[in-house]
């Protein structure tokens, strides 16, 4: 019992140090996923319409991208831009390095979901004499977005655990809040299951909710 | 450009290489126990058991609401305060596996889901006991279209591995920060992790690809969170 109560007493003591971790771990997860929802699009549409060329390019793009580790993504894209003189904060590295990494899995998502598309209705779009682009995004995106949505979820989650990993270049997010919390005080143990209840407050709901949409569509 | 890669390439190679083989072994090492104990968690939630079931569930959902990275945080730094001290190695290991657990029981899960119904009722009306119901009915069909989802844990368990890196195990993306930190050459080191990563990621994604197709009756794998 007693170590319950000094592990709500901790919790009360550095709770706002790990707020203040939560508001950066949620904008780069606002950031990241806006970013990697719309080049994953991008990717599906341009591999999943067969787009000359380009089509390939984003196909290729996306094999290569879900073969090397975030990890190193994350570093090339951090110590790479100042290099070749684009200056930028840890935050911009981190949301594009994660932006970029997740756009490859959501564009796996995205095009598993177009195949799910039923041909005659791009036939009929075409029969209405509805131009390429206007059938791309009036027919087929909005309805990859509902054939995808336990995909889409899953990429949500991911996007979300995967801010974690912002944490080895100084992002002050909830992980490096704790790091730097558990170094001065010497905690760890209580720090780090703080911070895996503050993920699975956020989280838990999501997983569960994944699981309710997955029976739903497999019915 | 391309001829002071080249140079550089020659140079590093001996180290990253080194760096790789450490990645294989925790990869491997990772895959076998997330395997054993995913399947643990599958055992469980089939055990006809609520409690065990439930403990199964909950199980998987909170270690899936968790970040590998903070699992990995957690075995290293965490642990010993309460007198479990491990080598880096050993407790990389470990979390990756105790995470990718969850997956593994998820892949198992949905490829014992994809077998029809009407074949458990046919075999039971035929008087198959339940162990020989699984045995001989279940596993080898969930076997076949667990494969393709099982290739891609695989290919996330080797990809994630990159995380032991912040816990100083010597692995290939610990090898490459200690070389770009050294000799400063950042972009050719990481361009030659990247391309071993991706030497041995690309050809088992496409294998996996290849065998979503070949395989009947196989279901796409899912993407991992």
């Amino acid at each position: 019992m007693e170590v319950f109560t000094r592990f709500a007493g901790d919790f009360r003591e550095y709770s706002s140090i790990f707020v203040g971790g939560l508001s950066y771990t949620l904008i780069l997860w606002a950031g990241s996923l806006a970013l990697a929802t719309a080049l994953g699009m991008t990717w599906a549409v341009l591999d999943g319409q067969r787009v000359p060329i380009l089509g390939h390019v984003a196909r290729w793009f996306v094999i290569f991208i879900r073969g090397v580790p975030i990890l190193v993504q994350l570093f090339y894209i951090y110590f790479l831009l100042p290099a070749i003189g684009i200056e930028m904060s840890s935050v911009q590295a981190a949301m594009i390095a994660l932006g970029l990494a997740y756009s490859a899995y959501a564009a796996e998502v995205f095009r598993a979901g177009m195949k799910a598309i039923d041909g005659g209705q791009i036939e009929a779009a075409q029969a209405m004499a509805m131009s390429r682009f206007t059938i791309i995004r009036r027919v087929v995106i909005p309805q990859t977005f509902t054939y995808s949505l336990p995909g889409y979820v899953n990429i949500i989650i991911m996007v979300l655990k995967g801010t974690a990993i912002a944490s080895v270049i100084a992002v002050p997010e909830l992980t490096r809040a704790a790091t730097l919390i558990s170094q001065s005080t010497y905690k760890s143990f209580t720090i780090y299951s703080m911070l895996a209840v503050y993920y699975m407050i956020i989280c838990v709901p999501m997983v569960i909710g994944l699981r309710s949409i997955e029976r739903r569509s497999a019915r | 450009m391309i001829a002071d890669f080249l140079v550089d390439a020659k140079r590093f190679s001996p180290l990253l290489l080194d760096g790789l083989w450490v990645t294989l072994v925790v990869s491997f090492a990772t895959l076998i126990c997330s395997t054993l104990l995913g399947a643990f968690w599958e055992a469980l939630r089939l055990s006809g058991s609520a409690v065990l079931a439930g403990v199964s569930t909950s199980a998987i959902t909170l270690i899936r609401s968790v970040p590998m990275m903070v699992q990995v945080f957690f075995a290293y730094f965490a642990l010993p305060e309460i007198g479990i001290d491990m080598s880096p190695i050993v407790a990389g290991t470990l979390a990756l596996s105790m995470g990718h657990s969850a997956y593994m029981a998820e892949n198992f899960r949905l490829a014992i889901q994809s077998i029809d119904k009407g074949q458990l009722e046919a075999a039971q009306s035929m008087g198959m006991s339940r162990i020989r119901t699984f045995s001989r009915v279940i596993v080898p069909q969930a076997l076949k279209s667990a494969l393709p989802p099982y290739g891609n844990s695989a290919i996330m368990i080797l990809k994630d591995s990159s995380l032991c890196a912040v816990i100083t195990v010597p692995e290939l993306t610990r090898q490459a920060q200690l070389l770009s930190a050294e000799t400063f050459k950042t972009m050719n080191v990481f361009t030659l992790a990247a391309l071993m990563y991706a030497a041995i990621c690309i050809p088992t994604a496409l294998l996996v690809r290849y065998s979503e197709k070949h395989l009947a009756g196989a279901k796409t794998g899912r993407a991992h969170d």
